[in-house]
């Protein structure tokens, strides 16, 4: 073999090598899987690796020979993608050494970086898999239907009848005999839109509120659909500062608007106050939602109109109030009550009980099983509420679209005769192992530096609350656009 | 006789190696981490190196 042959050989594995990396990095199958094992094989390449470490490293225990140890809530993980892709199907091994107080665990992606919003879907459910295990099970792919006693003979026949809300469907009041569980998508079978047919009648709204807000509102046909809001940018962040004002039907966003941050003067604490009125003029009557999207330096000042009283969901952060103490209203057996502010610390009451936010920078759970509309107290502001339900501003304005969720506090009573859930029961492997798989949209995930944000989550999981979750294996299957698929978009909008 | 066909097949190696730390590092200024999440550049950059000392 004389050189010639040998540079012709070098030459072709040269080539070879640049052939794989702009294979690699163009995934021209549309297909790629990524997985991380513990404990972790030796890595002979010194490879970076595609999935990232879990983070915060104070809720992960990973030592060398053993499974990651998973000890609170939330966790997450990167995943590095050389390009993007519409689906990821994560798949989690794992050992569940969690306690009866923890049932859930979820899986999801970062959909939305400024509300820092992940799309969680479920690994596993105890509540479904065991307290109702003696339950009728009806499934349509991967749609459970829970019967206490069975009156329907298909997922298909309970759904028509829950569309036209069927007088014999439940023997009492339709939000408390059924229950969901992860039910996005079938937001059309439900009927909820139709049940708050009363107009509650709306009071300006002058509790100031930081960062996003969203709201249940009515609304009648052939009246204005106006609102009129006071907004203050503190100007405390470096980002500027816009406010983007939605409003949705359903899951369907039906108007927004988006008030650009024009003034500049980030960071300064030069404090600027506008109003903004919106106005648009919705088809039908029934149940809205709206969505007030912004950053920490942004104030709702005060909501000076709208088409009817609004229900704060889920979240709400009262801050700058003039006159203390403040109160709200909620039909949650809890609240999660969080505040950065040392001069916030306090004792709150939260349906005639005492509790105390003793620390700074650190979530307290409140809870309340007490049935029926509570009140929550505040004897300072500058505190983030939580819970599963809604906050009202007013006790008589109080009203809950919602159908129950079933989610770690529920409590399975003697009303509840349904429970539909888009819910796969993890499989069972050897030594304890559970392997369950959740399939992710991707298309709409936030990717930044070629990563996908990844979220494991066992809601109240904590070193207080004992228990734990061995992680042993995490596989990641993406999938999406083959590179024939982008040629013949490319020609076709070309043509076009 | 033979210590030059030697010298000369390590010297194709060394530019061999020295177009593929090229490719490797070049790659990854263009398209990060498409080559670290693979492999360590610095084991190629040893290789490269011995194939250079045994060239002196």
């Amino acid at each position: 073999m004389n050189r010639r042959h040998i540079r012709l050989i070098l030459l072709i594995c040269w080539l070879f090598l640049a052939g794989l990396i702009v294979w690699f990095k163009f995934v021209p199958l549309g297909q790629a899987t990524y997985s991380l094992s513990y404990p972790a094989s030796p890595n002979i390449l010194g490879a970076k690796g595609f999935i990232g470490r879990f983070t915060p490293v104070d809720r992960v225990q990973i030592k060398s020979g053993e499974l990651a140890k998973i000890t609170g809530d939330p966790v997450y993980f990167s995943v590095f993608t050389p390009r993007t892709f519409s689906q990821a199907k994560v798949t989690i091994t794992y050992q569940n050494n969690l306690t009866a107080k923890t049932p859930i665990i979820s899986a999801g992606v970062l959909v939305d970086n400024i509300v820092w919003r992940y799309r969680l879907v479920p690994l596993e459910n105890a509540l479904i898999d065991n307290e109702l295990a003696s339950w009728d099970k009806l499934r349509n792919g991967d749609i459970l239907l829970l019967q206490k006693n069975k009156k329907f003979g298909s997922v298909a026949e309970f759904l028509t009848a829950l569309k036209n809300q069927n007088h014999n469907l439940c023997s009492g009041d339709i939000l408390d005999c059924i229950a969901f569980y992860n039910t996005d998508g079938l937001a059309s079978y439900l009927p909820a839109e139709t049940l708050t047919q009363k107009i509650y009648p709306f009071q300006p709204i002058d509790i100031p509120l930081q960062g996003t807000h969203q709201f249940y509102f009515t609304y009648e046909a052939n009246s204005k659909m106006d609102f009129a809001f006071d907004f203050t940018d503190l100007n405390l962040n470096k980002n500027s500062d816009p406010v983007v004002i939605s409003i949705y039907k359903g899951e369907e966003k039906i108007f927004s608007q988006t008030i650009a941050d024009g003034f500049g003067g980030e960071s300064s604490g030069q404090v600027r106050n506008f109003s903004v009125p919106v106005s648009y003029q919705a088809p039908s009557s029934g149940l809205y939602k709206l969505e007030i999207k912004a950053g920490d330096d942004i104030v709702i000042k005060k909501i000076n109109k709208a088409p009817s009283a609004l229900t704060a969901i889920r979240r709400l952060r009262p801050v700058n109030v003039a006159s203390l103490p403040i109160s709200f209203w909620t039909d949650s057996s809890f609240i999660l009550a969080t505040t950065n502010n040392p001069a916030s610390l306090q004792t709150l009451n939260f349906g005639g009980h005492n509790f105390s936010l003793s620390e700074a920078y650190r979530q307290f759970e409140f809870l309340n099983k007490e049935i029926g509309i509570k009140q929550v107290t505040l004897n300072h502001d500058d505190i983030i509420l939580e819970n599963d339900g809604v906050f009202s501003f007013a006790a008589e304005d109080f009203f809950n679209p919602e159908f129950k969720e079933i989610d770690r506090h529920f409590i399975i009573n003697s009303d509840l005769e349904y429970v539909l859930a888009k819910y796969q029961t993890p499989q069972v492997i050897d030594n304890n192992f559970k392997q369950a798989t959740v399939v992710l949209n991707t298309k709409e995930a936030y990717r930044e530096k070629g990563k996908y944000s990844f979220m494991i989550s066992v809601p109240g999981l904590s070193l207080e609350n004992k228990g734990n979750l061995l992680i042993s294996n995490i596989k990641v299957e993406f999938s999406g656009r083959t590179l024939w698929d982008k040629i013949k978009e490319k020609i076709l909008s070309y043509v076009n | 006789m033979l210590i030059k066909v030697k010298k000369n097949i390590i010297l194709e190696i060394f530019y061999f190696l020295s177009a593929v730390l090229l490719l490797l590092i070049g790659s990854e200024i263009i398209w990060p981490n498409s080559v670290l999440a693979y492999l360590n550049i610095n084991y190629v950059a040893v290789l490269w190196f011995l194939a250079w000392l045994l060239l002196l």
